[in-house]
């Protein structure tokens, strides 16, 4: 699942957290607390990472650093190799139209004053694409997300959307700029279960028709394991395990994954040992 | 600081903005004074037959045909002075708005969006600035720097800009948080980009109330500055015409009636209208201010005939109990609902957003929001419907008997009180002062609060102790049944064991009898006895949790369950409920559920399907759920997730 | 932050608005139009010889480089040398000494007045939001805020003074001397005017903040589970009101500045002997150097009182108070 297509696939991960330290001053002025501490990890192009891990684990950091919105204080991100650091904010910002954010809450991420073609466009407007070519792009990538017809919803503000039209928009800005990387933050911990699955295929689409590596960031074992190549365990700002989605989840070595898993096993039973699926 | 936590949702703004009748009605009063004031200053030179400035007549002349308001002290015409006197205070009051606030935009975006050493420096400018008396300030600047009008306007300008400044400034750093901008920027959008289109948009609603209100304070601030002797000593203003007729003691003869009264008229005429057309911007801009007080109607009609007496071994019986939302678009969130807690054991309810299982838990407490009422059902707890034992009796059933564990524990504690105090205030309501104390502390303890942190204020403990704090508030006065509603929602994995079990080990301790909602289907199917599926406004399936997990018979249901990503099943495999929820206003008039369905029959589009079973066992509403022959029709959850959305 | 960093930055902050205040009256004769030596003759004396102008400049060390001028300025300021009086030749700080109780009886009288007055309307019309009540408030209070100041106060003197004989027309003390008792109650008598005055013109902004305070602590979450936990009506209103004072605590501090500035003008209308005449007569006497010092006090209290909002704020609202 996780060797890069024939053909296409340029040399190297897409990218690179090398030895990675953030710390933030701390509750009462007491020194420093560490969020991330010597954290290393690759992402292979089209490849699908989750990263998992209690609150307060420092993931969210950690989708900062790779959006170089946050310089970490030691180690270095490399993205398609060109160190994060060594950018200007000009530079940055290019990188960082091949990048896309997905939000924990995605109706939060779309302006309420604009219409549904300009929230779509945004990410071309960003990258520099002009007026003509947006057009036909944004068109395109509301009917991957199944909005149809397209007409019928590109002149409509957010407020007119039914929460799942909302969501599928916000999707359709993530395929729009055809990003070489995505970043998930948390973004199905508050959606009702029938709005989870459209995240997921969206996922899914973007490795699969788009060739987009993903990083997404959960604190749900059950989910990381169902949608991910690979899991890592961040606990406390460091990394204690990584591997093969499975082998992480159903024979996890360290005791803090062991702790997410045998809390997941306590917190939630399976739905699915009543009837079998028919095919 | 997480990425997560920093992006608040946007309160207000996305919900169409509408004024209260209140606001229209002097928004447009508002606007009538400040357009008469305006006819004044328009048509000044056709309405006046003296020029102002001039003198025409001998001084003090009482009115007459040929000077309307007579004469000053000097000899000019009072009449002319008040319509030109117009011109002067709106011009000083929109140019110095106009100016401060273009000032006070660009520095609250400069210091708001890059921070650090601009936002150091350009604050201190607006402390010092706000801190100095604002018309002292002006007055010593107009005496040293000049008293004419474009002077003054500057003058004013250049004091006025420092509010706004500071309210932009915070709003600034409120909207950078926004998910829409944390999302241009990670897009790489540039700095101005971002400001300009995201940031700036946000505070057109702030920018527009504070444009009036600096142009109210401008206008005063002119006058007083004149009435202090130092206005334009060749305009004459309302506050120059105010200080003439008070260096000549006009309040100690007649002259007041037209030579102080006009004046002063005019120009709290101006500032009145400026201040109610920026009251209605100001509802426009934060439509939480628009809110009205609940209508209590004092006759509430109460069931006439007696209900059937509370069935035996239950805890709580609810029937078809139905809760409307009025308003333009009524709403019926809960249509219909019979459910019941059997006594000792859990209830799980469950729902995905607007299925009404919230309203429910409400309508229970007696806590249905402002806008919703209660317009049929019985609601039958400890031997009587809790509708008609008044609103008086409903709020002591509230807390004594019935608790409730709330959504939002981060902030359902008061920020300024100590959680040992809130604990103890619930529990004083039957117990003694000392007592409530010694019970307040134990029970925080039981719930597993460090005896050293009692007097700790909510925002020193996570999430998850604050739930543990909510958990003792609701244990306060021992109720017989407690609603959680989503409890555990916000909380990672390890806390949502903790707190669950918390629960559940209460549950058994305290013989207590528990409803816990949640839309984290696993969630329930582990921790809850009988389970309770809502759909549109009403329960579309119920039994004992073994059961039903087996065997789900509701389309609805089965779909749900597939949605559920399985921790240690088949990989990959994670379903969906095809289609959108049904509007709420407008639900279809049999099944909710069958513009969904995969499996729906011409008959599920016009006649609605009741439960089919009694309470205690498994029943479900649909015509279906009798037919095992079409249950294995659509329960192939990796097949629903591969298809093509629409 | 620690409370000793804290207490640090505040003081900090302090000293760089004072600085302020200091730089700006130093600054503002000598950036305005002509020279600094025109603001210092009587404008009785006319026009004087240029060898006069000379004498002036060495007299106040106006021919000094400005960095010089600025040490020997604030060198006489931390003396209380505030400079001397060019109408009467009085030291300005005697005339100040003299006047500057006045003031901050009316101030401070009008201050904690529109602050109970204003807060306690504020909340009925929030408990009331929508119906006649707030709305009646609402517009009584917009009307009379419309009012200027001085307006408000000629029209007081006028009904009160002139008409009804009530109170006596100006000033701060009866002519003839008084002791004991009857002092206070001259002294009251002439206090009541101005200070209604001053505490209508401070009335509505604290109106404001109580209600839309009030009115925001309401959508809290720890009001409706207030409720819910079974708490009584006014049990639960105490819950929002105690929050809701945290704000109006900061805008009654702040608001000290704007009642400051007002009582400039009140205390002209009743001829109040404060510092507010004074500024008046010193605009028209053209006694630039009083004026300065006049805006230099003034701006020292409106600076203590936003102090004194600084040390209150974290007693009011715990979550700003150290951990």
């Amino acid at each position: 699942m996780s060797e890069p297509a024939a053909g296409q696939a340029p040399e190297g991960p897409l990218l690179e957290l090398q030895d990675v330290g953030v710390s933030f001053a701390g509750k009462g002025g007491s020194g420093l607390t560490a969020a991330l501490d010597g954290v290393s990890l690759s992402v292979a192009r089209r490849e699908i990472v989750a990263v998992v891990g209690p609150s307060g684990a420092g993931k969210s950091t950690l989708a900062s650093v790779v959006l170089g919105l946050h310089r970490p204080d030691t180690g270095r991100a490399v993205f398609d190799g060109s160190p994060l650091a060594g950018l200007n904010r000009r530079q940055l910002r290019r990188l960082r139209q091949r990048m896309h954010l997905i939000f924990q809450d995605p109706y939060s991420s779309l302006h309420p004053g604009r219409r549904v073609a300009w929230l779509v466009g945004e990410p071309l407007a960003v990258a520099g694409a002009p007026r003509p070519q947006r057009g036909p792009a944004v068109a395109r990538a509301l009917a991957e997300v199944g909005l149809a017809p397209v007409e019928a919803f590109l002149d409509r503000h957010p407020h007119q959307l039914s929460g799942g039209q909302r969501q599928r928009v916000a999707l359709a800005r993530a395929l729009v700029g055809r990003p070489d990387l995505v970043v998930a933050d948390e973004p199905a911990s508050m959606l009702d279960a029938s709005l989870r699955a459209v995240i997921l295929e969206l996922v899914r689409r973007l490795r699969d028709r788009h060739g987009a590596s993903v990083v997404f960031i959960t604190h749900d074992l059950a989910l990381a394991r169902h949608i991910a190549d690979r899991v890592v365990v961040l606990d406390r700002g460091r990394i204690v395990e990584q591997g093969p989605a499975d082998e992480v989840v159903l024979r996890p070595r360290h005791p803090a994954t062991l702790a997410l898993l045998e809390a997941s096993r306590r917190a939630r039973r399976s739905l699915h040992d009543g009837p079998a699926p028919a095919s | 600081m997480s990425l997560a936590a920093e992006v608040v949702e946007p309160r207000s703004g996305e919900r169409a903005r509408r004024l209260s009748g209140t606001a229209r009605a002097l928004g447009i009063a508002g606007v009538a004074l400040l357009g008469v004031v305006v006819l004044a200053a328009l048509g000044a030179s056709v309405l006046a037959q003296h020029p102002p400035e001039r003198i025409v007549a001998a001084p003090f002349l009482r009115p007459s045909g040929q000077h309307w308001l007579g004469t000053d002290d000097i000899g000019r015409d009072l009449f002319a002075q008040l319509v030109h006197g117009a011109r002067v205070s709106l011009s000083v009051g929109l140019g110095a708005a106009v100016l401060a606030l273009g000032a006070g935009t660009a520095v609250a975006l400069v210091a708001g969006y890059r921070g650090g050493w601009w936002d150091m420096v350009l604050m201190r400018l607006v402390d010092l600035t706000l801190t100095l008396p604002l018309l002292v300030l002006v007055l010593v600047l107009t005496a040293f720097l000049g008293r004419g009008l474009a002077v003054s306007t500057v003058l004013i300008a250049s004091v006025l800009w420092a509010r706004p400044a500071r309210l932009l400034r915070s709003q600034v750093l409120k909207v950078r948080r926004f998910g829409h901008v944390v999302a241009a920027e990670a897009m790489g959008a540039s700095a101005l980009r971002v400001s300009l289109t995201h940031v700036l948009a946000r505070l057109v609603p702030l920018l527009s109330s504070q444009l009036v209100r600096a142009a109210t304070v401008a206008v005063v601030v002119q006058a007083g500055i004149a009435f202090l002797g130092l206005g334009d000593p060749d305009r004459v203003s309302w506050g120059t015409m105010l200080f003439f007729a008070n260096a000549s003691n006009a309040v100690l003869t007649e002259a007041w009636k037209w030579w102080v009264l006009p004046p002063g008229l005019a120009l709290a005429a101006l500032v009145l209208g400026l201040a109610l057309a920026g009251y209605a911007v100001e509802e426009w801009a934060e439509p939480r201010l628009a809110r009205n007080a609940p209508h209590r109607s004092r006759r509430r009609r109460r069931p006439v005939e007696e209900p059937r007496p509370q069935a035996a071994g239950t805890a709580l019986e609810i029937r078809s109990l139905r809760v409307r939302f009025g308003g333009t678009r009524p709403v019926e969130a809960v249509g219909g609902v019979d459910l019941t807690v059997r006594r000792g054991r859990i209830l799980g309810l469950a729902g995905e957003s607007g299925s009404g299982k919230s309203t429910l838990a409400l309508a229970v407490m007696g806590l249905v929001p402002e806008a919703g009422r209660i317009t049929e059902g019985e609601i039958m707890f400890g031997g009587r419907d809790l509708r008609r034992i008044g609103r008086a009796n409903q709020a002591r059933v509230r807390g004594r008997e019935l608790a409730l564990v709330p959504q939002s524990a981060m902030n359902a504690l008061n920020p300024v009180r100590t959680v040992l105090a809130q604990v103890e205030e619930a529990a004083r309501l039957t117990c003694p002062p000392a007592e409530a104390r010694r019970r307040a502390g134990d029970l925080l303890e039981r719930v597993g609060i460090d005896p050293r942190r009692h007097e700790a204020f909510p925002h020193h403990f996570s999430g998850g102790m604050r739930q543990r704090v909510l958990i003792a508030m609701a244990l306060a006065n021992e109720p017989r049944l407690i609603i959680a509603d989503e409890p555990v929602t916000g909380l990672d994995v390890v806390n949502q064991v903790v707190v669950m079990e918390l629960l559940e080990s209460l549950v058994g301790e305290l013989d207590l009898d528990l409803v816990v909602i949640s839309h984290e289907l696993p969630l329930l199917a582990r921790w809850a006895d009988d389970l309770a599926i809502m759909y549109a406004g009403r329960v579309v399936e119920r039994g004992p949790v073994e059961r039903l997990v087996r065997e789900p018979r509701h389309p609805y249901t089965r779909l749900l369950f597939s949605s559920f990503p399985d921790l240690e099943g088949p990989r990959g495999q994670v379903g969906t409920v095809p289609g959108e929820p049904p509007d709420p206003a407008r639900l279809p008039a049999g099944c909710a559920f069958e513009p969904r369905c995969p499996c729906a029959l011409p008959r599920c589009a016009t006649e609605r399907p009741e439960l089919d079973g009694a309470e205690g066992t498994c029943s479900a509403a649909c015509w279906l759920a009798g037919d095992v022959s079409v249950r294995t029709l659509f329960v192939d959850p990796a097949g629903v997730a591969d298809g093509d959305p629409g | 932050m620690r409370p000793g960093r804290r207490r640090l930055r505040a003081i900090g902050q302090y000293v760089v608005v004072v600085a302020g205040a200091v730089v700006l009256n130093f600054a503002l004769p000598r950036l305005a139009p002509g020279s600094p030596v025109d603001y210092l003759v009587p404008p009785q004396a006319g026009t004087i010889s240029a060898e006069e102008r000379v004498e002036l400049l060495e007299r106040y060390g106006l021919d000094e480089p400005l960095p010089q001028q600025f040490l020997t300025y604030v060198g006489g300021l931390v003396q209380g040398d505030l400079g001397v009086s060019v109408r009467d030749g009085r030291p300005v700080a005697d005339v100040i000494t003299e006047r500057i109780g006045w003031s901050l009886l009316l101030v401070g009288g009008a201050v904690a007045a529109s602050a109970a007055l204003g807060t306690a309307l504020g909340f009925v019309a929030a408990w009331r939001r929508g119906r006649a009540g707030d709305v009646a408030a609402l517009i009584a209070v917009l009307v009379v805020d419309a009012l200027p100041a001085f307006f408000v106060g000629l029209l007081l003197l006028l009904v009160f003074s002139v008409r009804l004989d009530l109170f006596p027309l100006y000033g701060a003390l009866p002519a003839v001397g008084v002791g004991g008792l009857q002092l206070v109650v001259e002294v009251g008598r002439r206090l009541v005017l101005p200070l209604a005055t001053l505490t209508l013109t401070g009335l509505a902004s604290i109106f404001v903040v109580a209600r839309s305070a009030l009115l925001s602590e309401l959508d809290e979450d720890y009001v409706f589970m207030a409720r819910a936990k079974g708490l009584d009506e006014r049990a639960v209103r105490g819950h929002a009101q105690r929050n809701a004072l945290i704000p109006i605590s900061t805008a009654t501090f702040l608001g000290f500045s704007t009642l400051v500035g007002a009582a400039t003008v009140v205390e002209t209308v009743f001829s109040y002997p404060g510092l507010g005449t004074l500024a008046f007569q010193s605009v028209l006497s053209r006694d630039y150097p009083m004026l300065q010092a006049v805006f230099l006090v003034l701006a020292l209290v409106a600076i203590a009182a936003n102090l004194v909002n600084d040390l209150i704020y974290p007693r009011l609202d715990p979550r700003v108070r150290a951990s």
